[in-house]
């Protein structure tokens, strides 16, 4: 094997990531060749260093700060929604069963006037929740906030 | 207000923050040590930690247990890192493009060994080593950080790097390489002596 081609295995070898095959031959040719033996050597010597590198200590309040961070990050991460959807479906039932109420009150009242029809829906919007549906008195739009 | 129908699902649960309280404190000191080294500033290294278990606590739900936490952190914080890397040099780029119109002779390209930041880490780390790590490309200086400073296999190394082992194999010889480059060119007596 050319020393080219050693030279590029020497850290998988000095990180003793190669085959045993491999392994073998890298040690083979670096006792027989001087360059390969001695640039070998300095690369396993430049990995201790760098093992060897004192690790430096954090501050004292360091990791006080970043559980707060984390803490706090509780509150503004995306919310994901989610629905409840008892209180969702008690809404849109509320709403039906209004408008049906309201309907045959208008219709015994005033069986001239017609009521437009506007089916409920609801409508979530960020973290609120809005039952739409339409006022059986005057037709308009009608929007109910659903909350606790 | 939170309505009714609809509430705010916390990222994770009681007893996850309980474990994700205990994978912090087991993991923050080695953590900070590698950020540390990575930045080449201990102050900017708290803040990319901080960014780090933030987003860790975030996406806490996609931690595979059966994983060390520290893998799935280094790759969260590599990732970060090299995301604010990128965007330094954009902005590095864009004030170069606006000062060869302004100031064409003063721009000054980063030297690690003169900024004020390297200046802090004289006394922490051994400082012709942590300049020739910061004159390394990101991804090289990763690489190798990963496999010297945390002794991680090459296979740990392609997961938290998100790359294929032969790269990863490649970025180490060639970091290794220009490291040994840089420390003979700038310090060759205290080169041969940590060599000795």
């Amino acid at each position: 094997m050319s020393c080219r081609k050693i030279r590029t295995m020497m850290s998988a070898y000095v990180d003793e990531e190669l085959t045993g095959v491999e392994m073998m031959e890298v040690r083979s040719h670096a006792y027989s060749c001087r360059n390969c033996g001695h640039e070998l050597e300095e690369m396993a010597r430049l990995k201790r260093l760098l093992s060897e590198m004192p690790p430096p200590e954090p501050s004292e309040f360091m990791a006080e700060k970043i559980m707060a961070s984390v803490r706090a990050s509780d509150h503004v991460v995306h919310p994901r929604l989610q629905v409840r959807w008892t209180v969702l479906a008690g809404g849109v039932a509320a709403i039906a069963a209004g408008y049906a109420i309201a309907t045959v009150y208008r219709t015994t009242a005033d069986p001239m006037q017609t009521v437009d029809r506007i089916e409920p829906t609801i409508d979530l919007r960020q973290d609120r929740a809005y039952a739409v549906g339409g006022d059986p008195f005057a037709g308009a739009p009608m929007v109910v906030p659903v909350s606790r | 207000m939170i309505g009714a129908i609809v509430r705010q699902k916390t990222a994770i649960s009681e007893r996850d923050i309980a474990l994700f309280e205990k994978l912090f404190k087991e993991s923050h000191k080695q953590a900070f040590g590698l950020a540390c080294r990575m930045t080449g500033n201990c102050s900017e290294a708290e803040d990319l930690l901080q960014e780090a278990y933030v987003r860790a606590y975030r996406f806490f739900d996609r931690y595979d247990r059966s994983l060390p936490f520290a893998s799935w952190l280094y790759r969260i914080m590599t990732n970060a890192y090299i995301d604010s890397v990128r965007k330094k040099n954009r902005l590095r780029m864009l004030s170069f493009s606006q000062s060869t119109h302004e100031a064409p002779a003063g721009f000054d390209f980063a030297d690690p060994e003169a900024s004020p930041e390297y200046a802090l880490m004289r006394n922490a780390l051994d400082d012709t080593v942590q300049a020739g790590l910061l004159s390394l490309p990101v991804e090289f200086r990763l690489a190798v950080l990963l496999a010297d400073v945390e002794g991680l296999a090459y296979e740990e190394i392609s997961e938290i790097m998100q790359t294929s082992i032969g790269t990863v194999r490649s970025r180490i010889h060639r970091g290794r390489q220009r490291l040994r480059e840089y420390l003979v060119k700038k310090n060759p007596n205290k080169y041969a002596e940590m060599m000795s």
